[in-house]
């Protein structure tokens, strides 16, 4: 068995999109909420998002992707109200990893897209007993 | 490739280092790394230039999303190291979010799969600005490039050739080994016997000259190869000034240039921090020990010449201190020893001398000490002269008359001082000056204070002594640091250290203390 590392601030973090089923609930759902209002207007439900174009913010290239995913990353977290200091901190870690489409990061980097507590405390919170939103350890495969 | 990733590049690569192979090749002789980096630079450069002009020469527009394209339109991604590709389909974009626009599939060169990229996109995107280039130019003249990139590329390009085991160096200058002349053991022999005849350091030229070898081989690479069979045989060692090899017989040096004298060896001070006089003295003394073993002491201004006041230790071993502002008297040197010789101010005798960078010492001088009598507290001036390579050395003569100084024995294992009228024929620091009454017995207190005693308590247990000879009861910290040198080896900086951290000792103003008998140990 592979020695299990003590989890530190450089630890990352990801969404593990199955927990919300597990826990009976709605992943899409979730990821519909965090939608600014322009485009909860152009998609009133998760399921009125499908697959479209999206065009690489540098390179151009156009890849198929999920328009809640598409219009998070590339719309909706580059808006000054998708995070706010009145945004609790479990949901703003959650849109910290939608906006980065679920990339894994670390309670450091977290802090810094969060703009709010300290590295070691968002450690703290995510190693707790509850787990937030399906924000686990990254386990690389 | 972005312009800083491709002079990160430069001098890295297996294709740089195989250029450079062929650049001494066609050479036959060494070359510096100024000339190597010069060269590959000029090379990089042109063949950069090059490729972007048959780039430019193929005509392809850049791809820009906001552009309209055609099928079979041939395009250059700049997002993409500038690759090309064409047009295969056009089709309409597909997403509510940013209107209409067009997506176009690209066959790019080495790819088996076309990729798709945004057309007719209005939306602001980094590749729609008009400033973007379509094909990065390097701007830079070979000239401009070595003078903006040339001191790193010639440091990446070392680094890289030493690893290399095609190339070899000697000093700063590089060649193939496999080029390299055969020096066999008969001219290291011949060597070895021109340099026992001339009683000197010989330059690699010189001896050269007395080797006769073949004509077939290039003066310069003939050099380079014997002073790589120098350097790889432990009878020689090159004792010259950077940029100057000289070569010398290891068993001819002086014991002591080869392995610092144990006298000199003083224990790692702690760094105290002194006040401004105290750090003013010490400053004054320019004493090796305070290096602390730190080689990386900025090196001094040059200067002209240098007032030291001798120790007991350097009187010992026959050396002086090799500090920086020593050092500026000197050549740079880069070898573990550099060989010098001195020169007697008044009698123009020379002698030789070493200037030995691992110990920071110049040794060679316990004759020049002995015969002019001089004791731990006396004045040494050092002078440059015409030639680099010699230090002219003088002290402060005076006539020979009976003075009243301290005196220092070793009695029952503790150091003692008393007045004494003593014959003294040289200038000397006050509060330094310290007569040797008997060395031996020095020698026993000194074997029992490097085995047992701090510093601190060394100092209590001389300041008594010197305290009883001055009639205010205080001791000035030069002085300490003179008596204490006499049993161990100490920088002003450690015993003005040890002074300031002990509460048995107040200082009173003047570089001077007093003793508070109640925090003796």
């Amino acid at each position: 068995m592979a020695p299990i590392a003590r989890p530190d601030t450089k630890t990352l973090f990801h969404i593990d999109l199955t927990w919300f089923e597990k826990n009976g609930r709605d992943a899409r759902e979730a990821i519909h909420e965090a939608l600014c209002d322009e485009c909860r207007a152009r998609y009133p439900t998760p399921a009125d998002a499908r697959v479209v174009d999206r065009v690489h913010p540098q390179t151009g290239e156009v890849t198929r992707a999920d328009a809640l995913w598409e219009s998070i990353v590339d719309h909706c977290a580059l808006k000054p109200g998708y995070v706010t200091p009145a945004t609790p901190l479990t949901a703003a870690i959650f849109r910290a990893l939608l906006a980065n489409g679920n990339q894994p990061l670390s309670s450091e980097q977290l802090q810094k897209r969060a703009g709010k507590s300290s590295p070691t405390a968002i450690l703290k919170l995510l190693l707790g007993s509850e787990i937030e939103n399906g924000v686990v350890p990254f386990e690389p495969k | 490739m972005s312009s800083s990733d491709f002079w990160n590049e430069v001098g890295t690569t297996n294709a740089d280092v195989e250029h450079l192979y062929g650049f001494l090749l066609e050479r036959g002789a060494p070359a510096t790394s100024r000339e190597l980096t010069a060269h590959l630079i000029e090379w990089r450069v042109r063949e950069e230039e090059k490729k972007l002009a048959e780039l430019a020469a193929r005509r392809s527009p850049l791809y820009q999303p906001k552009q309209a394209f055609e099928v079979g339109q041939h395009l250059v991604f700049a997002a993409l190291g500038n690759r090309e590709g064409v047009v295969k389909q056009v089709r309409a974009g597909d997403n509510p979010r940013l209107g209409e626009f067009k997506v176009i599939a690209v066959q790019l060169a080495d790819e088996t799969k076309p990729r798709e990229f945004a057309a007719e996109y209005g939306a602001p995107h980094p590749l729609n600005e008009d400033h973007a280039k379509s094909a990065e130019s390097l701007e830079l003249t070979p000239e401009q490039a070595v003078a903006q990139h040339g001191a790193a590329v010639r440091a990446a390009l070392a680094q890289r050739l030493s690893v290399d085991k095609e190339f070899v160096h000697v000093g700063d200058e590089w060649f193939l080994k496999g080029l390299l002349p055969e020096i066999h053991a008969g001219y290291l022999n011949l060597a070895e016997a021109a340099i026992e005849q001339a009683n000197d350091a010989v330059r690699t030229a010189d001896l050269l000259k007395v080797l006769d070898l073949p004509d077939t081989v290039k003066k310069s690479t003939a050099l380079f190869a014997l002073g790589i069979a120098l350097e790889n045989d432990e009878r020689f060692e090159d004792v010259g000034p950077n940029g100057d090899a000289r070569w010398y017989l290891t068993r001819l040096e002086f014991s002591e240039a080869r392995e610092r004298p144990a006298v000199l060896e003083a224990a790692p001070a702690g760094r105290v921090a002194l006040s401004g006089e105290l750090e003013l003295i010490a400053a004054e003394l320019f004493d090796e020990a305070d290096l602390n073993g730190d080689t990386g002491k900025p090196p001094a201004a040059p200067r002209a010449e240098i007032t030291l006041t001798l120790t007991y230790p350097h009187r010992q071993a026959g050396t002086l201190p090799l500090t920086p502002p020593v050092c500026a008297l000197l050549p740079n040197f880069s070898q573990p020893r550099l060989k010098i010789n001195f020169q007697d101010a008044t009698t123009q005798e020379k002698f030789t001398g070493y200037a030995v960078a691992d110990g920071h010492y110049l040794v060679g001088l316990s004759q020049w000490f002995a015969a002019r009598k001089l004791s731990p507290g006396a004045y040494v001036m050092l002078k440059r002269s015409a030639d680099p390579l010699t230090l002219t050395i003088d002290y402060q003569p005076q006539r020979e008359h009976s003075l009243w100084v301290r005196v220092a024995r070793g009695v029952n294992g503790h150091l003692t001082f008393s007045q004494e009228k003593r014959p003294i024929a040289h200038k000397y620091d006050e509060e330094m000056l310290i007569v040797i009454g008997d060395p031996v017995s020095l020698d026993a207190v000194a074997q029992a204070a490097r085995q047992q005693r701090s510093l601190a308590v060394l100092l209590e247990d001389v300041f008594p002594e010197l305290a009883k000879l001055s009639g205010a009861g205080r001791v000035h910290a030069k002085t300490l640091y003179s008596a204490i040198n006499l049993i161990r080896r100490a920088g002003p900086r450690a015993v003005m250290g040890a002074l300031t951290e002990s509460r048995a000792f107040t200082p009173v103003g003047g570089g001077y203390f007093v003793l508070n008998e109640a925090h003796i140990r």
